[in-house]
């Protein structure tokens, strides 16, 4: 996958959570942000389908709960 | 059949495991069949006519999920999915909620429709949201090759066929076919027996015991008192905990036995420190499911995605989730408050900073949860707001007087206590039988 595209994804996320960027890695579960809740889960597919242009599967979207299965699920 | 009987543990599952192992594991489809035969029995012992209704929900499914992956165009596979999912409702509808309907449509119209009075077929609801899970994991491409065979076993498999938890095709099908799980694990037979007598205590010392206390407060609510209330209330909560846990960690333990692994259903729900939290721990497989299927796209049907959208979304999600409990207003007013609970969470993480003691957290969750049981339990609203009144009638505080309480009833009550907030549950223990070399 794409360096650029992680560093959009990362980016995304670290707006959506309203968090420093710095603080959003590739290590980086949802676990580790209070932010990281059912509501803001949806809002950051929803940018990831927006930023890559596909439909994220249904039965996909609770397992992308990291910047490494966003990352493997999209590669 | 239920499982805590001595026809189902005595006779029905040393057949049935005795059979499995017998059969050579290179004929993995007889052991795939007797598994299925298996599951129609246990089925058809509760109510022989009722089950070709499963037979017919199986293979219409079947038919709808080998139409939607060979579409080969996505407009269609979306009618298909759409169709099916409707078809599963309506079925679900038909025998569940008709006389529901009825009843309100009898109110609002003054009308005198008759009832219908189907007998309901145990297991349904379970069913029709595994299903709708394979449904949409065929839309997904998740499910590559399709075999009737496979999928009568993923539905009907008797473990986990009448109260879940509710589980994935792929989790269990590439259960049953990894070659690792053919042979008999003493390990895995030593922990299954284990979690099955853990179960068993659940159910027939706690929960079957609380049961003749709370149904004897609900038969005189009109005269208990305030601790009477409190205990009725508070012990009904126990009671469904350790009824449906105390099933599930049976089902784990039976579904062990054959080498097969059960999802975590519960994990010490009233420890929960607020509603979210709780909802996190209490049948985890019907949160996934309502959020995977049910909260998920509906978020993502919003044209723009906003936190009052999402409230709204929470609280849609949680009266179908009420209403999936059963037809009756109670189970929607239940939703309901498990709803407005989480939406006031919300609200106080987006909007307030401040931290609430651990302890003191975890007693007004659990009072919460309490007070919105006592709508799954009561027999109508007069009855809840009878026990809900006592619980606030101070002038007759030291009352024990309309309650016949038994020494069996109190055990179970504190032993309920111990086990909710000092032990630790059952899926902890199992990680740790798993970890330790139990049969050296």
């Amino acid at each position: 996958m794409p360096n650029k595209l992680i560093e959009k994804i990362i980016l995304s996320i670290s707006k959506i959570l309203n968090e420093p960027i710095k603080n959003v890695t590739m290590a980086s579960k949802s676990d580790d942000f209070n932010r990281w809740d059912s509501l803001n889960h949806v809002r950051i597919m929803l940018e990831i389908e927006k930023i890559t242009k596909k439909k994220i599967k249904t039965s996909k979207i609770s397992e992308l709960n990291s910047v490494k299965a966003i990352s493997e699920y999209l590669s | 059949m239920l499982f805590h009987n001595p026809l189902f543990l005595l006779a029905f599952l040393p057949i049935v495991f005795i059979l499995y192992f017998f059969i050579s594991k290179n004929k993995k489809n007889v052991r795939m069949y007797l598994l299925i035969f298996a599951g129609i029995i246990f089925y058809s012992v509760w109510n022989f006519k009722l089950s070709p209704i499963i037979v017919v929900s199986i293979l219409i499914n079947y038919y709808f999920g080998k139409r939607i992956s060979d579409s080969l165009s996505v407009i269609i596979k979306k009618k298909i999915l759409i169709i099916s999912i409707i078809f599963n409702i309506i079925f679900l509808a038909f025998f569940k909620y008709a006389d529901f309907i009825i009843f309100n449509l009898n109110i609002i119209f003054s009308s005198n429709f008759e009832f219908l009075n189907f007998p309901f077929p145990l297991a349904l609801s379970f069913v029709t949201f595994q299903t709708i899970a394979y449904l949409v994991d065929c839309y997904d491409g998740n499910v590559i090759k399709h075999n009737l065979r496979k999928y009568s076993l993923f539905i009907i498999f008797f473990p986990q066929l009448i109260a879940g938890p509710i589980v994935r095709y792929n989790s269990m099908i590439s259960q049953f076919e990894d070659k690792k799980n053919s042979s008999i694990i003493y390990k895995n037979i030593c922990i299954g027996l284990i979690v099955i007598a853990i179960g068993i205590i659940k159910k027939v010392l706690i929960a079957d015991n609380l049961s003749i206390l709370v149904d004897q407060g609900h038969n005189i609510n009109e005269q208990l008192s305030f601790i009477e209330s409190w205990l009725i209330s508070t012990s009904f909560t126990f009671q469904l905990y350790f009824d449906f846990s105390g099933y599930i960690d049976m089902a784990t333990g039976i579904a062990l036995l054959f080498n097969i692994n059960l999802p975590q259903n519960f994990d010490s729900p009233f420890k929960a420190t607020n509603i979210i939290n709780f909802w996190q721990r209490w049948h985890i497989t019907l949160t996934n499911f309502l959020t995977n299927y049910i909260y998920n796209p509906l978020l993502r049907s919003f044209r723009k995605l906003t936190f009052y959208k999402s409230m709204l979304g929470t609280f849609i999600v949680f009266i179908i989730a009420g209403l999936w409990h059963g037809p009756s207003w109670l189970f929607i007013i239940f939703g309901g408050l498990h709803g407005v609970g989480i939406i006031v969470n919300q609200i106080f993480k987006k909007f307030f900073v401040f931290k609430i003691n651990k302890i003191i957290a975890q007693i007004f969750t659990f009072l919460y949860i309490n007070f919105t049981f006592i709508f799954f339990r009561s027999e109508n609203i007069e009855d809840a707001l009878r026990i809900i009144n006592g619980m606030f009638n101070l002038s007759r505080t030291a009352e024990l007087s309309f309650l016949n309480l038994s020494t069996n009833s109190i055990y179970a009550f504190v032993a309920s206590i111990l086990v909710c907030f000092v032990c630790k549950n059952t899926n902890f223990i199992i990680i740790q039988l798993r970890q330790k070399n139990i049969l050296d």
